[in-house]
């Protein structure tokens, strides 16, 4: 912002003192007087200390016991960037705990004493909190090391490097080998830290190291260990960073010349290092966390301390005079999104207050921010608009000076080493991950994503340097100025005064606590300490494609530069450099500084009505209409833009492109989101219509424009339109992040909650919006029941139902009448050994009672197959007990004779593979996968088609067609509903009908937990178009008698014949055992077409969404050999996701006679028993530390007894998982394989990745990945 | 039943557009044959047809051309008892409820611990009732009308859940059932109370014919399309009239093609 006003000695106005430096003002990078022309934007997560606890075993358990052979170090290095095991899931039954329960004593969830340490570190709080070593009391031999390494730096050799790679090697099969080796590593590395070429040289030689240490995983793993300790060494003793850093050279310029040259690592390296070295001696103590004064030079630091920095530089100070100049003092800035100061655990009440635009974030705001079609969230680059992102801080020092610049090919490097990191992509790319991963642990954090910017400059032809952004215009020239009582601002900025003067607008309008434009304080968040100054920043990556902007120009005025030139103006309201249209329409003018009240001092309403001069719609125009719709409105409108263009050096005119992607990374800050920033981006740019303008359209430049003959812009004093304007700007990510006061940072870093002040809160606690509507399977009623059956005595919770009433008004076709047994009221249980004993039911080996009843099974199967009973519906006893049998006998002989005759499970294997490497290879080149479509669906409708021979119709049935519209039958539909739906006709109609009936099927008969009736009619409907089916299916297969049998269904229709001989009777003829047949595959594509996607889908969003890291995990667990154990590594993956998360969250039985389940737990006769799988899971008794996720004895853990898993079911029992173990299990550990490969695989950010499900049966999960190998 | 007709309320008309706004009381107790009291399965209905809305797929309600806005909410015991006295609710004075009282849930459909079945005797029972607010084109019993004869199934669905709903069936007794339950709307605005929706759609889609034609007969460089008189007319001809399917039969509005 080069017209920002000078900075004086002082601030004066105290009231902004504690804001952050560098956000009111830019900080000018020492004695230059320039902002900042370069900076780094790393986009960080707090990891948890659980995390770092559970990585540490890991480590350990594997740097003791592999086999150094044939391990590969990946993976294991690979836990030092975050761990891949969670140390607790998110169980339902958390939130109960947290209200006022008495609450586990350890705090899973609790971040990393590390953050605290950084967040201390830069802020400059405390000089209690020092590194481990202070804890092992190992400080002493590394200071000793340290100096004897600085000693022997003198020493230094050119060819020591490139025969380094030659020692490795020979080291590593030397005994003593790993301490030479880091001995030898770290003297060169301080050897040659003043020649960052060399240093960026030993980083490329680690690098290609790769095979070398991957032979030795407890080599590599110690080498990062020791490295480790020696930075935190260095990071916590300012003076030993200081002296590391000077090292390098003599002024800031020269030293940071050499970082960029050694690219990212270095850069990263060296900027933790500016922190520590910046770390003020005496910094205050806790107890008076919060003050401090203004000889406080932390990296992040005040305002007012800031601006005594700045008075203290302008003395003149000779280069290289003292060490303490040798670092720059250039402050940074850190700022968190929502869940980031959740993950930090504010007061909770607090973390509510926040405004709900801060809440939600940027990218479930994207429809009214035109962040549409390519710049729709769900393509932002990496996490971008995750959650997962929760914070950033923004880094950069001066880098070479004017006589020695930083040569432009190390900055293309650092740019690709960036691009790398971000894309993880190549060797390269991890590498980096795993590099920086070692670095920012030590500070609590995992860096998930940087962004560099970079200011390009453009001689304006009179000796003066110009910042441009990327399409050739001068940027970031008005800015609101917030009164600082620094003077008259320049004119042009701040707002329009009555009379058409220019003053500051309200602080208030920029930072929190301060009085608006119209004289309101804000009051949210309810905590003064986190508000006050604070603000809210806006992060926007956008791409701008300057060859297609240019590519336009000149389509549009071929005849000439010059009309080009002047079409561009038209669309920005300024020619390029700066001058307003306004101004001079014309021609743009030679403005002598930027003072120069050409540039900016200028009103649209009073100078250019009616668009004469500069066209309404352009650019500078509705982005600041100044004195439009009178000066009452905009003023409440403004933003401080902070932004800072990326991609490297602006592009020649005549250039196609140089192959990095160009643009801004927006930055700005306001009080109020939806008030300032989004009125501006979402009215003002992408809306024709405000401030009693109309007509408009989208902005030329940067609006959400997509090429349409309705995307126009009118030029000043045109008749025709410019039309069919594309998209020029795209959006690859961004967030809304808060920017808390220099004060309340380092109250944060002292662990300050900030709870709320009083008053405000209780609205909210009062508010009467929320209340629901209660269901007997509400998700809070269930997590209350299961808590007290937990931790209280009871064993069982009973909810009787409401009355029924028995006649209606309605002349309704429905019959008033139910069954007994619906009304009847509901038994939960949850203990283990009480849900384990009514899901197997299994009173003795000779006894034929059974006590607890499937009917309900029955009742619903029977309405799907046509009344015929299917083997879930029945049960043993006089009732169903020979019809399963039967059902049972033929499935076992069918199954086991196509085994033996067609090898069903070596095809199952060949189908699973091919089918996912097809979608691996099918979406590789997009990046885009739907996990539960692509791999599970897929896979379970190959076998439903090839080995069970029940492919679908080679259409969409009726259903499928109207479901999309809740109607289940084509006669329900308009024709022009159908027109509307807008998507191309699936590729394979008979998966997706087939599906469709399996996910109504399965909703219907285990789901349908409320017994609604539209589940009930809509099983009836599919179960009738699957019937009939699978009826032309068999029919077919008769016809044809195939030999040998390929599929189940020919295999059925084979044993014809000797079912009958076995079974045939006057009750029981060929019709008969087709009726069985017909039910069987209807039981085995059903469930198996939606149990596994549904299975799959739970098992895949916690992956993700507890960033348990597959590529890590599987080759770990794949690591350990462990021939005795019944499961194996994977398998127990999924049996403990299934656990924390089951797919099947309660189970139904009904109680006909009293049962006595255990001493004190009678279940009375005629009542249901709801057998809650999710509160047994969470058993101390069965799982021991049932909160803990356990991989042992794979991984450190506690022990988890596989017999006691509930997934689709109990084991053993008598009703036990027919397809589990035969099917769904091996199928699930191949996707778990398949997933594994993926790497950076996470959901789309905004509404894109969110699961997808019919009637809770998940049928979707969009996902992203980086690469796949 | 007997409805004394003298208390009906007037729908309030503003140009050509009216509101009607009926609260209804929603029926007690569970649904036969289900484990979902009415109001769940009122709640699902209505979720059902917003899921549409917010997919952009057309619904039933599409069918009734005339409806600007419409509006469906419940409101809860828990919510209109707030401040009323009754223990279990909050109370306004700050301070005046115990820890205790706003924890405890009133006595509604479902008793969550309740071990018997039988109901407490005497125990009033508050329930929840259906706010129903619609702004549409025209005179109400002509909307009315085609609400009995275009989606006379799926609005008995809905209203079903409603107390004493006769259903569409038998128009007269439909009548007097909404007229019953109308109330009386205190405020209602329009901001363009003299505009169809099937104006405002034939508008925006000339808008977007317009534009079109500008595209192609103008070009900011000043190159002009000969013959511009031919052209004109033939935009003329094909924007101002629609001979049918404005909308379709389902409602949605498809805009003619624009001749290339």
């Amino acid at each position: 912002m080069s017209e920002s006003p000078a900075a004086p000695a002082t601030v004066q106005d105290e009231s902004l003192s504690t804001v952050q430096a560098n956000i009111a003002r830019v900080a000018k990078q020492g004695d230059t007087r320039r902002p900042r022309d370069w900076g780094l934007h790393l986009f960080f997560r707090v990891m948890k200390e659980s995390e770092i606890a559970t990585t540490e075993a890991i480590i350990e358990t594997f740097t003791k016991g592999t086999n150094a052979k044939n391990a590969p170090d990946d993976p294991v290095l690979d836990l030092y960037n975050g761990s891949p095991v969670p140390e607790c899931l998110l169980s339902e039954l958390d939130d109960t705990e947290a209200a006022g329960q008495p609450a586990t004593t350890d705090n899973p969830d609790k971040p990393a004493d590390a953050f605290f340490r950084w967040l201390s570190l830069v802020s400059g709080v405390g000089g209690s909190h020092t590194g481990s070593e202070g804890a092992d009391g190992s400080a002493a031999p590394l200071s000793t090391l340290l100096q004897a390494l600085q000693a022997s730096a003198s020493q230094s050799d050119e060819s020591d490097i490139d025969s380094f790679g030659e020692q490795v090697e020979m080291l590593l099969n030397q005994p003593d080998g790993l301490d030479i080796l880091v001995q030898q590593i770290l003297a060169l590395i301080v050897r040659h830290l003043d020649a960052p070429e060399r240093l960026a040289h030993i980083v490329d030689v680690l690098t290609g190291l790769g095979a070398g240490l991957q032979r030795r995983p407890d080599l590599a793993l110690s080498l990062y260990g020791r490295l480790s300790d020696i930075l935190l060494h260095l990071f916590s003793n300012p003076e030993a960073a200081l002296a590391m850093v000077s090292r390098l050279g003599h002024t800031p310029a020269e030293i940071g010349r050499k970082v960029v040259a050694g690219g990212l690592p270095v850069v990263c390296l060296y900027e933790l290092l500016r922190h520590a070295a910046q770390r003020p001696n005496g910094a205050t103590s806790g107890e008076n966390e919060g003050e401090s004064d203004t000889a406080n030079t932390a990296a992040l630091r005040e305002e007012r301390q800031q601006a005594a920095l700045q008075a203290d530089s302008d003395q003149p100070v000779a280069e290289g005079s003292s060490s303490a100049t040798a670092v720059d003092t250039l402050p940074i800035n850190l700022a968190f999104t929502h869940s980031g100061l959740k993950a930090l655990q504010l007061d909770p009440m607090t973390l509510e207050s926040f405004p709900d635009v801060f809440k939600q974030g940027m990218a479930a705001r994207a429809e009214r921010l035109g962040d549409t079609g390519p710049s729709a969230p769900e393509y932002w680059e990496g996490e971008l608009g995750r959650p997962s992102i929760h914070g950033y801080f923004s880094g950069g020092f001066r880098a070479g000076s004017d006589g020695h610049p930083v040569a432009e090919r190390y900055w293309r490097r650092l740019r690709a080493d960036i691009r790398s990191y971000n894309s993880r992509t190549g060797q390269r790319g991890r590498f980096l991950r795993k590099m920086l991963g070692v670095l920012f642990r030590l500070f609590g954090m995992e860096v998930l994503h940087i962004e560099l910017g970079q200011t390009p400059y453009r001689s304006d032809g009179s000796g003066r340097e110009l910042r441009l952004e990327h399409f050739g215009f001068r940027d970031g020239i008005s800015q609101p100025f917030v009164d600082m009582k620094l003077g008259t601002p320049p004119p042009g900025g701040g707002k329009v005064g009555r009379d058409g003067t220019w003053e500051p607008i309200a602080t208030g309008e920029i930072f929190l606590g301060h009085p608006d434009e119209d004289g309101n304080r804000h009051i949210q968040p309810y905590c003064h300490d986190l508000r006050f100054n604070g603000t809210y920043l806006v992060f926007r990556k956008l791409e701008q494609d300057v060859v297609g902007f240019r590519d336009f120009l000149k389509r549009q005025r071929p005849e000439s530069k010059e009309a080009q030139d002047r079409l561009a103006a038209q669309f920005m309201g300024r020619w390029q450099n700066g001058t307003p249209l306004v101004v001079s329409p014309e021609t743009p003018l030679t403005l002598t500084d930027d003072r120069d009240p050409r540039l900016n001092d200028f009103l649209y309403r009073r100078q250019d009505p009616e668009g004469r001069k500069c066209p309404l719609g352009s650019h500078a125009r509705r982005s600041n209409p100044r004195d439009i719709g009178g000066h009452d409105s905009v003023k409440r409108h403004r933003i401080l833009r902070r932004s800072m263009s990326y991609g490297g050096p602006l592009l020649d005119d005549e250039s196609k492109g140089d192959g990095e992607p160009k643009g801004l990374l927006f930055v700005a800050v306001n009080s109020r989101l939806d008030l300032q920033f989004e009125v501006i981006q979402g009215l003002w740019i992408n809306k024709g219509e405000f401030l009693g303008q109309a007509g408009l359209g989208r902005c030329p430049v940067i609006g959400a424009n997509d090429s349409s003959t309705s995307d126009t812009f009118l030029e000043a004093n045109a008749v025709a339109p410019v039309t069919q304007i594309p998209r020029f700007v795209t959006n690859r990510g961004g967030d809304y992040f808060f920017v808390p006061s220099a004060r309340a940072v380092r109250k944060l870093a002292a662990g300050f909650k900030f709870p709320p002040d009083t008053g405000e809160a209780q609205d909210r606690i009062d508010s009467i919006g929320g209340r629901k509507t209660p269901t007997l399977f509400d998700e809070s009623r269930i997590r209350a029941i299961a808590h007290r059956i937990l931790s209280g005595p009871e064993r069982s919770v009973t909810v009787g139902l409401p009355e029924a009433p028995t006649r209606s008004d309605y002349p309704s076709p429905r019959t008033y009448s139910e069954d007994a047994r619906t009304g009847d009221g509901m038994v939960f249980v949850g203990r283990h050994a009480d849900v384990h004993r009514v899901l197997c039911d299994n009173p003795g080996p000779n006894s034929t009672d059974f006590l607890l009843s499937v009917a309900h099974y029955r009742v619903a199967s029977r309405r799907t197959s046509r009344g015929i009973d299917l083997l879930i519906g029945t049960e043993t006893g006089p009732d169903t007990g020979a019809t399963r049998q039967r059902l049972q006998d033929i499935l076992d002989t069918a199954w086991t004779r196509l085994d033996k005759q067609a090898g069903t499970y070596k095809r199952l294997k060949g189908i699973t593979e091919t089918t996912l490497d097809a979608a691996i290879y099918r979406t590789a080149p997009s990046g885009r996968i739907d996990l539960v479509r692509d791999l599970a669906t897929e896979t379970v409708y190959r076998i439903s088609a090839e080995i069970f021979g029940v492919p679908g119709p080679d259409r969409l049935t009726e259903i499928a067609v109207a479901l999309p519209f809740s109607k289940k039958h084509l006669f329900e539909l308009e024709p022009d509903w159908l027109a509307t739906l807008n998507r191309d006709p699936p590729e394979n109609p008979a998966l997706e009908t087939l599906h469709l009936w399996s996910v109504i099927f399965l909703a219907d008969l285990v789901g349908n937990l409320f017994l609604q009736d539209e589940l009930k009619e809509l099983a009836r409907t599919a179960g009738s178009e699957f019937m009939t089916h699978l009826d032309d299916l068999l029919a077919s297969a008769r016809r044809r008698q195939p030999e040998p049998a390929q599929t189940l269904l020919d295999m059925f229709v084979q044993l014809e014949p000797e079912m009958l001989r076995k079974y045939g009777c006057a009750d029981y003829a060929s019709d008969d055992y087709y009726a069985d047949v017909t039910a069987l595959l209807l039981e085995l594509s059903g469930t198996i077409m939606s149990v596994v996607p549904t299975a799959w889908g739970r098992v895949i969003t916690t992956i993700l969404d507890n960033r348990i890291g597959l590529p890590t995990l599987v080759p770990l667990l794949k690591m350990r050999k462990l021939p005795k154990e019944p499961l194996t590594g994977i398998e127990r993956l999924v049996y403990e996701i299934d656990r924390v998360n089951p797919a099947f969250r309660i189970f139904q039985r009904y109680c006909e006679t009293d049962m006595v389940v255990a001493d004190g737990l009678t279940i009375p006769r005629n009542s249901w028993v709801g057998a809650m799988a999710i509160a047994a899971n969470f058993d101390a008794s069965a799982f021991p530390d049932p909160k803990r996720f356990s991989l042992a004895p794979f991984l450190p853990g506690p022990k988890r007894d596989p017999r006691n898993y509930l997934m689709f079911g109990a084991q053993g029992g008598q009703r036990d998982c027919w397809g589990r173990d035969r099917l769904a299990l091996d199928l699930m550990t191949s996707f778990v394989e398949r997933a594994s490969r993926l790497h950076g695989l996470r959901r789309p950010a905004g509404p894109g990745g969110s699961t997808r499900d019919i009637a809770r049966v998940i049928i979707g999960q969009p996902a992203r990945f980086a690469a796949s190998g | 039943m007997n409805h004394q007709t003298g208390n009906w309320i007037e729908s309030r008309s503003l140009g050509d557009v009216t509101e009607i706004c009926v609260m209804s009381p929603i029926r007690l107790g569970r649904v036969p044959g289900e484990r979902r009291t009415f109001e769940e399965r009122l709640r699902f209905k209505i979720d059902s047809l917003m899921g549409r809305a917010e997919d952009g797929l057309p619904n039933v309600l599409n069918r009734i051309t005339t409806i600007h806005f419409a509006r469906m909410l419940v409101i809860r015991p828990d919510q209109y008892l707030s401040y009323s006295g009754l223990p279990g609710f909050p109370h306004l004075e700050k301070g005046a409820e115990t820890a205790s009282e706003t924890t405890e849930q009133p006595k509604l459909d479902f008793d969550p611990y309740r071990t018997g079945q039988q109901p407490v005797q005497n125990q009033p029972h508050y329930r929840s009732w259906l706010f129903t607010e619609v702004i549409f084109d025209g005179d109400i019993k002509v909307y009315f009308r085609d609400i009995a004869e275009r989606i006379a199934g799926d609005f008995d669905d809905v209203f079903d859940n409603c107390e004493e709903f006769p259903g569409t069936g038998d128009f007269s007794r439909f009548w007097n059932w909404i007229r019953k339950y109308q109330i009386h709307n205190d405020l209602f605005l329009s901001a363009y109370p003299n505009l169809s929706v099937p104006r405002i759609k034939q508008l925006e889609d000339f808008k977007k014919r317009f534009d079109a034609f500008v595209a192609k007969v103008r070009s900011p460089t000043g190159r002009k399309v000969e013959p511009i008189d031919d052209l004109f007319d033939a935009f003329l001809k094909e924007s101002q009239q629609y001979a049918s399917g404005f909308p379709a039969s389902g409602g949605v509005y498809q805009p003619k093609q624009i001749t290339e």
